[in-house]
């Protein structure tokens, strides 16, 4: 499987790369014990000493490895810490990593095992980000530090938990739930810059998720054949980008995805999301799917007056004249009644549209 | 005070090398960074809110 990272990374485990800690880990061990052979003695009795305490935890772990495996289905675990959650994806992270017991090391197989599900890495920063918060450890906090500052401290873990989840997930690029999707590297200052803006704006839309979900004003539903019909445009891909883009925010919104998933997922604005919708609900299927017309003024020149342009052009001088200028052209277009009036300005690129034309039928 | 307690737990170095290999390098390096950033900030914050707590 490949990793968000580009990596290559096997289902299920750490692969070559977990053998790699342990004989990094085993060197290091050999390294001291070649330099000071008690001090490797009494890491490995202090090793002895706590393993017994760590059974409970691997334990544990093991367990609900296990459950998981039995029970989970990829499918739930992305409609929970998947593309499609909002606010309960991030609540279910952060409440998740503060009640987390145990190592922290010892999480590290489960949520791996999470992400091969489509979970997000966003999620998974906030969750370990959340652990640390100990909730055995806070009567103590309160004891030698004060309620105060206990209370400040669990509220800011809470507040940053989210933020560096969402941080994270926008340095490592497009994510969440989309299994593959890979990370865009930064490659030069203006992606950067790009980063950085899309990370405030991921950051406003987050905290957006607390304080205000989004509530859509127009409802998408489809019909059975609506729906296979965009299945289809989004699966084969054989049509307009605009289509494209359009169809998955369609198959989503009706499918009752909330608006700010649905914009992380497909990384796209709200007011592309609301403008879709309403043009579903009020105008229907075509004009969902297609783009609004463009502002600005309609075409003043039609291919007819092109072709009337061109056969003047290539037509004899004025008597007196040896060639024709613009302002000559303008002034017979208009004199011969093929136009109401006529800039010589826009005789140039409608004379170089002609001319264009010419060279591609001569090809 | 409150930056050994955040970091301790937030953006460890021993955990690297087990994080990486199951999560991948670059979100380790991503989320440790960004955790240390923040341990940082929340360092300042706290002390700052007492004060203005009176």
């Amino acid at each position: 499987m490949s990793s968000a990272d580009g990596g290559k990374r096997p289902a299920g485990g750490p692969g070559r790369s977990g053998w790699y800690v342990l004989g990094v880990a085993a060197a290091a061990y050999a390294l001291t014990g070649w330099l000071n052979t008690g001090l490797v003695e009494a890491g490995l009795r202090h090793f002895l000493h706590t393993l017994p305490r760590l059974g409970l935890p691997i334990l544990v772990m093991f367990v609900l490895m296990f459950l998981f495996d039995l029970w989970a289905r990829p499918e739930q675990v992305v409609r929970h810490l998947g593309a499609g959650t909002g606010m309960r994806g991030w609540l279910l992270a952060v409440v998740g990593g503060v009640a987390s017991l145990g190592p922290l090391y010892l999480w590290y197989p489960l949520l791996g095992r999470l992400r091969e599900h489509g979970v997000r890495h966003s999620l998974q920063a906030a969750f370990l980000y959340g652990r640390a918060i100990r909730i055995p450890m806070l009567p103590f906090m309160v004891h030698y530090f004060g309620g105060a500052y206990a209370s400040l401290f669990v509220l800011n873990i809470l507040l940053f938990s989210v933020l560096s989840g969402v941080v994270t997930g926008r340095m490592l690029g497009r994510e969440g739930g989309q299994k593959g999707a890979a990370a865009v590297p930064p490659s030069s200052q203006s992606s950067w810059i790009s980063r950085i803006q899309a990370t405030l704006q991921a950051l406003y839309e987050s905290l957006g998720e607390f304080a205000m979900p989004r509530k859509p004003k127009y409802i998408v539903t489809l019909t059975d054949e609506e729906r296979v019909r965009l299945e289809d445009l989004t699966r084969k891909g054989k049509c307009a980008a605009r289509k494209l883009k359009r169809a998955p925010i369609l198959l989503k919104a009706a499918a009752r995805w909330k608006d700010e998933a649905l914009m992380e997922a497909l990384d796209v604005s709200a007011s592309m999301v609301d403008d879709i919708r309403k043009r579903w609900v009020e105008e229907g299927p075509e004009a969902a799917l297609k783009d609004r017309p463009r502002p600005g003024q309609r075409r003043k020149r039609d291919d007819r007056q092109a072709a009337h342009l061109s056969a003047v052009a290539c037509s004899d001088a004025p008597e007196g004249h040896d060639h024709w200028t613009l302002r000559r052209l303008a002034d017979k277009v208009v004199e011969l009644g093929y136009a109401e009036s006529f800039s010589h300005e826009a005789i140039r690129p409608l004379l170089k549209t002609v001319v264009l034309k010419s060279i591609g039928r001569m090809l | 005070m409150t930056a050994l307690v955040v970091t301790w737990v937030t953006a460890g170095l021993v955990h690297l090398p087990p994080e990486a290999s199951l999560l991948g390098w670059r979100f380790t390096l991503y989320r440790t960074l960004v955790a240390f950033i923040a341990s940082l900030i929340i360092a300042f914050l706290i002390p700052a809110l007492l004060h203005v707590l009176g």
